[in-house]
């Protein structure tokens, strides 16, 4: 059975990307281009894994993260944050989400992705998290 | 004892030459004879008694004199008030001389009285004089020790009868040098100098002491008078005159600012060091050389022309010796005591430094401004980069495939990244570049009004309302027409993108302008989605966008910088789900001068 794969941007170029390079891979793969239709898929759709822009309008890609986190149907969906901001510097994850409860991403991947090491974490995360379950 | 009767000692005769009241009393107290000077005086004296003659009384006086004449015979002067012929008091003076017969016996007494009651009153005015006179009066001797001392010096300096005066008055163990007392004993002249002297409180008093020699007429002076005038009071007041002087000559040549006061002919009257400096004149300068309508800016002339009480300007210039206008905050007033105008007087703030820091610091937060821009640079690149990158991806698998659509859509998404590069490219120069503003005198609400008809058509079509809700008084300002243009226009077109993306049925963007405290502020209101706390926190300070890969980030920012240059700040309110509304406040005399800034 193939995994399921959710990905949240709001960039169709993205999305065509993320999509087409998920679904050559044998993925599975719904799209979202806002936050809020993307957390109702999330709760529908029970994906394997969501693959998320931090930096979107209307609802800025934390919130969604966080609500995703905290939300008891979805709290253990694997993420992998997609994000322009290099996590080395200046990107803090604590500072951004702004709250110490909430526990961090699987993965965090920055643009652009390279699509070999992106199917690995992809597909090193979902093992990683079939494991844990099992 | 052989009484002889008195016509035949003397003849009558005798009595009326004497140029006195006489009288002739034997040792019954009988008025045996009398002038009639003493009868004009004190009425008829035939057959009465002398005490009842001179007194009106019935029984001889207490302490009678003529009585001691007629038992010791010495001569006497007897101080005597009695009644006259009208039966007012009188006051006399009477001289006591026995009247012996051939043997030596004592058989008469003549008393010859003289009227004082004048005299007397005068003396008792000279006394009240003396004593109640404002000033201190002394009499001293040969040895400078004081024998006599009116009431107010006796108040002041103490009872000191007997002492020296120097002691009394200065608390000094010998004489004083240069004593004008010494000159008048020397001279007989009159001699007046200032003394400071000690009271018996311990208080210094000044005084102005006047001396003058109390003669009868003698060869030598055996005493001086001095009167003294208090000055202490006067002289404290003159020295609190002069200790406020030089504290307040102290305070102006000590100022920063430059003091600069001229009376009503122009004529310099204070031109502290200060001044001299910020314009340029040397220390030993001529004031005659400083030319008021030379330096100074017309509105002080004008109120120096009109008289009026204050001008204030916060930013003016001031023209040095060398001719170098000088940025100076001035404050000038016109001087006037009542309603009598006494001069203007101006104080000068140098503003070179200020101006000098202002433009560093406005160069600092371009810098940086353009530091936080590169460093974020990176970020947007980034995003463009994964466009790239799934453009390649979508070519190659789709002519890998054979698939032609993905391919041409693979290629849609290469030129639209490419696009956005060079779009970057040239916001980022025209941020980075730091083009002067080319500053003229425009109405802000025309400004407001072209980015409005800009923009109202795509507003109908997303079906929001653009309303310009300008201020009629708003005044004209030095602005950058262009620069605030794209300020207004970065503004306008994030509201509407904000607008955009709420789901609210009404939605407006609201663009006015007013006039507040001396600012000119310009406002852009949207009630569209508005900003949680995260981005409110980037949204100045870091090459931010919430566009997706739609947005350079660098709008606001330059935005920001415009109003810098303007002297102005950008300051943002916004609630989620709300609204934003950006605020544009321009101080208005912080706006650039357009001759000025057209100069550099």
């Amino acid at each position: 059975m193939s995994h399921k794969i959710l990905v949240i941007d709001d960039e169709p170029d993205v999305i065509k990307y993320l999509v087409s390079v998920l679904s050559d891979n044998g993925y599975d793969v719904i799209f979202a281009t806002n936050g809020e239709n993307g957390f109702q898929m999330a709760k529908e759709e029970s994906p394997d894994l969501i693959c998320l822009d931090i930096m979107m309008p209307r609802q800025s890609g934390m919130s969604i993260y966080r609500q995703i986190r905290e939300d008891s149907i979805t709290k253990n969906i694997p993420v992998i944050i997609l994000t322009g901001i290099e996590k080395s510097d200046s990107f803090n994850f604590r500072e951004w989400v702004g709250d110490t409860k909430i526990p961090p991403p699987e993965q965090f991947l920055e643009k652009p992705i390279q699509v070999e090491g992106f199917l690995k974490s992809v597909a090193g995360t979902i093992s990683a998290k079939k494991a844990e379950t099992q | 004892m052989k009484k002889v009767p008195f016509e035949e000692l003397t003849g009558s005769n005798l009595l009326e030459s004497i140029p006195f009241n006489a009288a002739v009393v034997d040792r019954d107290y009988n008025v045996v004879a009398a002038n009639s000077r003493f009868k004009q005086y004190f009425g008829s004296w035939e057959g009465k008694k002398c005490y009842t003659a001179y007194k009106g009384l019935k029984k001889p006086c207490a302490n009678c004199m003529t009585v001691q004449t007629f038992i010791d015979g010495k001569r006497r002067v007897v101080d005597g008030v009695g009644r006259d012929v009208n039966g007012r008091a009188a006051h006399y003076l009477t001289y006591i001389s026995p009247i012996s017969n051939g043997n030596g016996e004592i058989i008469y007494v003549l008393e010859m009285s003289q009227d004082i009651t004048q005299s007397t009153e005068w003396q008792r005015e000279y006394n009240i004089y003396f004593e109640r006179v404002p000033c201190y009066i002394t009499v001293i001797d040969k040895n400078f020790r004081i024998i006599r001392a009116n009431e107010r010096f006796r108040e002041t300096f103490g009872d000191k009868i007997g002492e020296h005066c120097y002691k009394v008055y200065k608390h000094r163990a010998s004489k004083c040098d240069n004593c004008p007392a010494a000159k008048t004993f020397k001279d007989r002249n009159t001699y007046s100098a200032e003394q400071v002297g000690i009271t018996k409180t311990g208080e210094r008093a000044n005084y102005v002491v006047s001396t003058t020699p109390l003669t009868r007429g003698e060869e030598e002076i055996a005493h001086v008078i001095e009167i003294s005038t208090d000055i202490t009071h006067t002289k404290k007041l003159e020295e609190e005159l002069q200790r406020i002087h030089a504290f307040q000559k102290a305070l102006i040549n000590h100022s920063n600012d430059g003091i600069l006061a001229t009376d009503l002919d122009a004529n310099i009257t204070i031109f502290n060091p200060a001044a001299r400096n910020l314009l340029d004149f040397a220390e030993k300068a001529k004031l005659s050389k400083v030319d008021i309508n030379r330096i100074m800016p017309g509105e002080y002339i004008e109120m120096m022309d009109k008289r009026e009480n204050k001008c204030i300007l916060d930013e003016s210039t001031v023209v040095s010796n060398r001719g170098e206008e000088i940025p100076v905050r001035l404050s000038g007033a016109t001087l006037k005591d009542g309603k009598k105008t006494l001069g203007f007087a101006a104080f000068l703030q140098d503003l070179r430094e200020i101006k000098k820091l202002e433009k560093e610091k406005l160069e600092a937060e371009r810098l940086s401004a353009v530091g936080q821009t590169v460093a974020g640079l990176a970020h947007t690149i980034k995003n463009i980069l994964m466009g790239l990158e799934g453009g390649m991806y979508m070519v190659h698998s789709g002519l890998k495939r054979e698939d032609k659509e993905r391919t041409t859509e693979g290629w849609e998404i290469l030129e639209k990244n490419f696009n956005k590069i060079t779009v970057l490219v040239k916001d980022f120069l025209s941020f980075a570049k730091g083009r002067m503003p080319k500053v003229r005198m425009i109405n802000p609400n025309d400004l407001v009004k072209d980015v409005i008809d800009l923009y109202q058509d795509s507003a109908l079509q997303a079906g929001i309302k653009l309303v310009p809700r300008l201020d009629p008084d708003v005044r004209e300002a030095a602005l950058d027409p262009d620069g605030i243009h794209t300020c207004l226009t970065n503004l306008v077109s994030n509201a509407l993108d904000a607008c955009m993306m709420s789901e609210k049925k009404t939605l407006q963007v609201v663009v006015s302008t007013r006039e507040s405290n001396g600012k000119l502020m310009f406002e852009v209101i949207d009630n569209g989605m508005g900003m949680d706390y995260n981005i409110k926190q980037k949204i100045f300070t870091t090459f931010f966008t919430t566009k997706g890969g739609g947005g350079t980030g660098l709008g606001l920012l330059t935005t920001r910088k415009i109003v810098q240059e303007h002297g102005g700040s950008i300051s943002l309110d916004s609630e989620e789900g709300k609204g934003s509304t950006f605020r544009m406040e321009f101080p208005r005399k912080r706006l650039p001068r357009p001759d000025n800034i057209d100069k550099e």
